[in-house]
């Protein structure tokens, strides 16, 4: 009834394309986490929902045909997350080749044209179109140069999966393989190149479900179990899918309960090292189960949507409203400290006890 | 880890789980991270930085440092050009070079506990460590001002004196560098219809990133004015576009090479070192690395804002939310930009609601200018939006 949909007007004015808002909820819903039943004293279970925009903006690729018939894919996008191995996997799509015989390759500043960061989610959208119209742009050119030699038109002569052939006259397919030996008699070896500005970029959401225990005599929060459903539209690799959504929500439940900065009242800052600035390690959490949602983005050859970010934005909700489902306290205040959730506790006790008291 | 899909057509190697190109390269520790690159002749860079959070500075003296053996230069922000103190279209994001610059190197002020006052080049680090103890700064101790309320507090210390917002209008000296208001329908009305009404007050603390590779970076600047920045960074041709601003350098004149990067989560968009190894080989006519180490990290580059946000929201007896108002004030740091902006767009986006007012405050504090992190503000203004929400589920 209230979730955002296809339509939904969005804060800044215009309304949404198609959107997984729903499905993300439904598929935690459908979660076998969600399913199971949280028993024990002092245990809760919390859920929340995040937006993140994405963006598109600007990128260059090139595909490069090299002599053996293998290819390298050049980009200007610095690759975090496992980038390389998307843009390997769009051009080994659209060129028909293995994966592996795809080289993957981040250029320097003179070496490739304009590229925007790698961020905001934009990598895989905007970068892998780039990509994607790149190895096109390469197909085309094996097309003509198979067209030359077998004396037809660009357009009688098709590519699927690699393989290069015409339906008049009957002549014998050719691999790329094939025809690369003749490349440098029909013109030149071939590099297929693409800009781009993305602007079809779908939005994402994340819904996350979290299990907590709190100990009430020290305030602790111990996370039990977290699920992570992710609208990826279209998952290129789902490895490193999977991976951008546990450590988006191994950082949310970092900031939910252990890090902050201290400043001292002369605005020193009084933990810079990672011993007092406390991330959640291995040793402090569950493995993080994801859940895949794919609501293809509009316009999107692909249909990808930006999965960098949004799911570091419900687990600190998430975890605030599974600590209210476990002790009856609403916290409000970032992080969630055991100091901080041991005060909350005390208070209600103290309130009931008063209460008590008055009656 | 089941996948649910809809509707997309069938692929034959997207959607596949290949062994990442770059992964044996990684694992056998082959792969070369900004801190691995090594030149003949290379110096080594320090940065000397501020330990009060608000001060200015009334002098920096150099001239004991410049004569320790093995120390080859210092440079302070007067070695910086002075760049247009206003809002320009940088690349897709405004951006005000003056206080990029100053948070490169300190003009004037120190900003936050850790703000770059000088760095110096030498022939190892710890004579380069060294000659940071023996520059010589007189600071006057200023209130430091940490809080989003302190800041916006009538009569609060003033941190930017040429600040101003629109609203307030030219004359008055702000800490608030922007108000930005998204409505839409009538949130009076809409909440005279809620059967439930929730709202709460909500503080979040400043994170950080916590990647685990520092800052690094080697500047080789050539005779001939061509420059290159071999460091790990989100996006070359942001570090490219920067430094050049900030370095007074024709674009074309620097490349970036980009090493392999140990994380960024949005703290790599933005530069620190990149400019000061090239000013640094510049003047030494030497290649000049400079790493960061973790205080360093934690103390002076980006993390994101913590703030205030209250949120009220109300809902019909059948569960239909009929308004939301929320009132934002996020930490910009020392220089405006914080991510309030899109926090504002974020904290309601989930959800189709006829009648919405959001304020958001861009506020200057003494503390580091913020960088993005991974859906920049959105995490804290989900975290309100959604509390509240699960509130009222339960009541309604």
């Amino acid at each position: 009834m209230n979730g955002a949909h296809e339509g939904t007007p969005q804060t800044a004015g215009p309304p949404y394309k198609r959107i997984g808002m729903k499905e993300t909820v439904e598929a935690i819903k459908n979660s076998a986490h969600y399913k199971s039943k949280l028993t024990g004293k002092n245990r809760g279970r919390g859920m929340a929902t995040g937006f993140w925009f994405n963006i598109g903006f600007q990128s260059s690729a090139m595909v490069n045909i090299h002599n053996d018939g293998t290819a390298s894919v050049v980009t200007g996008s610095v690759d975090i997350g496992g980038s390389r191995a998307s843009m390997a996997i769009i051009t080994a799509e659209v060129l028909g080749l293995d994966v592996n015989d795809v080289r993957p390759l981040v250029a320097d500043t003179d070496s490739i044209g304009y590229t925007d960061v790698t961020g905001g989610s934009r990598t895989t959208v905007a970068t892998g179109l780039a990509v994607y119209e790149a190895a096109q742009d390469a197909v085309r050119q094996l097309k003509e140069r198979a067209a030359k030699l077998w004396e037809k038109k660009p357009e009688e002569v098709e590519f699927n999966n690699g393989v290069l052939s015409s339906k008049n006259n009957g002549v014998k397919p050719m691999s790329i393989k094939e025809l690369v030996p003749r490349l440098g008699r029909t013109g030149g070896p071939i590099t297929g190149r693409a800009t781009v500005n993305a602007r079809a970029v779908g939005p994402a959401f994340a819904s996350t479900c979290v299990d907590v225990e709190v100990d009430p005599e020290t305030g602790k929060v111990t996370i039990l179990r977290a699920t992570c459903a992710q609208d990826a539209g279209k998952a290129v690799h789902p490895s490193y899918v999977e991976g951008q959504m546990q450590g988006g929500t191994v950082q949310g439940i970092g900031w939910a309960l252990n890090e902050e900065y201290f400043y001292d009242a002369k605005g020193v800052l009084r933990n810079s090292g990672l011993l007092d600035y406390r991330m959640p390690t291995c040793l402090d959490l569950p493995m993080i189960e994801t859940v895949i949602v794919e609501v293809p983005a509009p316009g999107h050859p692909i249909g990808s949507r930006g999965v960098g970010e949004v799911s570091i934005v419900p687990p600190p909700a998430a975890v605030a409203n599974a600590i209210a489902n476990a002790v009856g306290v609403r916290m409000t205040e970032l992080p969630m400290s055991p100091g901080r959730v041991l005060k909350a506790i005390l208070h209600k006790e103290g309130a009931a006890v008063a209460s008590a008291a008055a009656d | 880890m089941a996948a649910t899909t809809e509707g997309t057509h069938q692929f034959r190697v997207i959607g596949t789980r290949p062994i990442r190109h770059d992964g044996v390269e990684k694992v056998t520790g082959a792969a070369r991270y900004g801190a691995d690159y090594s030149f003949p002749g290379m110096l080594y860079g320090r940065v000397l930085r501020s330990p009060h959070a608000h001060a200015n500075i009334k002098s920096i003296k150099t001239d004991k440092a410049l004569k320790l053996a093995g120390v080859k230069a210092v440079v302070t922000g007067a070695d910086l050009p002075e760049l247009p103190d206003r809002i320009e279209q940088g690349g897709e994001l405004p951006i005000n070079l003056h206080h990029l610059s100053c948070n490169i190197l300190a003009r004037g002020k120190a900003m936050y506990d850790g703000h770059a006052i000088a760095a110096v080049a030498a022939t190892s680090p710890h004579i380069a460590e060294e000659a940071l103890r023996l520059i010589e700064v007189e600071y006057e101790v200023l209130p430091p001002v940490m809080t989003v309320e302190d800041a916006m507090a009538p009569g609060a210390p003033i941190l930017l004196s040429s600040l101003r917002n629109k609203e307030d209008g030219p004359d008055k000296q702000t800490n608030v560098a922007a108000h930005i208001q998204f409505k839409r329908g009538d949130v009076k009305e809409g909440f005279a219809k809620a059967d439930y009404v929730i709202e709460r007050s909500f503080k979040s603390a400043m994170v950080h990133q916590g990647y685990i590779e520092p800052h690094n970076a080697v500047g080789i600047y050539n005779s001939d004015g061509h420059a290159t920045i071999y460091c790990s960074t989100q996006g070359t041709f942001v570090v490219r576009s920067l430094s050049a601003a900030v370095l007074g350098i024709p674009e074309g004149k620097i490349r970036v090479v980009p090493a392999e990067i140990g994380g960024g989560f949005g703290g790599k968009t933005t530069i620190y070192l990149e400019p000061l190894s090239v000013l640094l080989s510049q003047k030494t006519g030497h290649p000049v690395k400079l790493t960061m180490n973790r205080a360093e990290v934690l103390r002076a580059t980006g993390p994101t804002s913590g703030g205030t946000i209250r949120c009220k929201m109300g809902a019909t007896k059948d569960g239909k939310i009929v308004a939301a108002e929320a009132w934002m004030a996020y930490e910009a740091g020392g220089f405006p930009g914080s991510p309030v902006p899109m926090a504002a767009m974020c904290i309601l986006a989930p959800y189709d609601i006829p009648n919405i007012l959001v304020d958001a405050y861009d506020v200057v504090v003494n503390r580091p200018k913020t960088a993005a992190y991974r859906a920049p503000g959105a995490t804290n203004a989900a975290f309100a939006s959604e509390t509240i929400v699960n509130e009222l589920a339960s009541a309604s």
